[in-house]
């Protein structure tokens, strides 16, 4: 079963249920267009290389050309969540994830989790999920667990 | 390569200490700050731009994306080490990059609306070399409301630097 936010309950939950599946790309558009809506005006005047936003400078480096912001891929699998799960849960949640291949410019992500275990402790009912991003190259980019207070 | 980064007082794996930390920062969250973020990630839920919407999720005004506390309570790796007379590794001459590597986010149940004014501090929270010789920093960002509640803490982790001749982000 595919479980949603609008009628998730801990009773209907069984492990091994699926969350649905988000699909996200990536432009040197969206990737400059992070850093530039998101900008502090009171912000220090940023000095030094990017590895998001400086193509030049990133084709040289390590990952040979720019890729997107680590925290944006966070929010896609928190955008995950979501759809899963009413957002005010979230905002009670713990969330442990690790970057494991670049997100680059044109690559198709697909998110996807599944539930790994529910129990009650301390009170309180939790569900414990994965949730993984998957880029067109069958390899993994990102990996998380989280768990979610119900 | 070594005379130009104590040229540049570059900071490095020798100085760094758990504890740097820069000035607090307080941001205000703003109805438009969110738009502009859940535009940035393309994230359309309407609880995000709507007060009807929002109120309907059972929130008292326009959210947050939970995501959103990079950007109010920003990590400032930067300013740690401006701080303390250095520049960073991407600042420098010599720029390197020290890439995301991961997080842990611990929200306590406080959602962030629109009005409130978040106030952060980073500090570094943990260095560790992996068993390939990869090493890690993890910065610790404590985040609170204008009411003292705090609202999230989370780690943010870099590869600080690759063992010689490793590419690959894995650890």
């Amino acid at each position: 079963m595919t479980i949603q936010a609008a009628s998730v309950t801990f009773d209907s939950i069984q492990v091994g249920d699926a969350l649905p599946i988000l699909e996200k790309t990536e432009s040197q558009e969206t990737i400059n267009g992070y850093t530039e809506m998101n900008r502090r005006e009171d912000a220090p005047v940023q000095r030094g290389a990017n590895l998001h936003t400086d193509e030049g400078y990133a084709q040289a480096g390590i990952f040979a050309g720019t890729v997107n912001q680590g925290v944006v891929t966070c929010a896609y699998l928190y955008e995950l969540l979501q759809m899963a799960f009413p957002v005010p849960n979230v905002y009670r949640s713990t969330f442990n994830m690790r970057a494991l291949e670049p997100f680059r410019p044109g690559d198709v992500v697909s998110f996807t989790g599944k539930v790994l275990d529910k129990r009650e402790e301390g009170g309180q009912r939790l569900v414990d999920v994965e949730v993984t991003g998957t880029n067109q190259l069958g390899q993994t980019i990102a990996s998380a667990k989280a768990t979610v207070p119900l | 390569m070594v005379e130009t980064q104590e040229e540049e007082n570059v900071y490095n794996w020798d100085v760094m200490e758990i504890g740097h930390t820069a000035t607090p920062l307080t941001v205000e969250v703003t109805k438009e700050r969110i738009a502009n973020y859940a535009k940035s990630v393309r994230d359309d839920n309407p609880i995000f731009f709507d007060e009807a919407a929002a109120k309907a999720a059972g929130f008292d005004g326009i959210v947050a994306p939970p995501t959103m506390l990079y950007v109010y309570s920003p990590m400032r790796r930067a300013e740690i080490m401006n701080g303390l007379g250095y520049v960073s590794p991407e600042q420098s001459k010599e720029a390197r990059s020290t890439p995301f590597a991961g997080t842990e986010v611990m929200f306590q149940g406080v959602p962030v609306l629109a009005g409130d004014t978040i106030t952060s501090q980073p500090a570094v929270d943990r260095k560790w070399e992996s068993s390939s010789g990869n090493r890690f920093v993890s910065f610790r960002i404590i985040a609170t409301n204008q009411r003292g509640e705090k609202v999230v803490e989370y780690l943010y982790n870099v590869i600080w630097e690759y063992a010689q001749g490793q590419k690959s982000r894995n650890g």
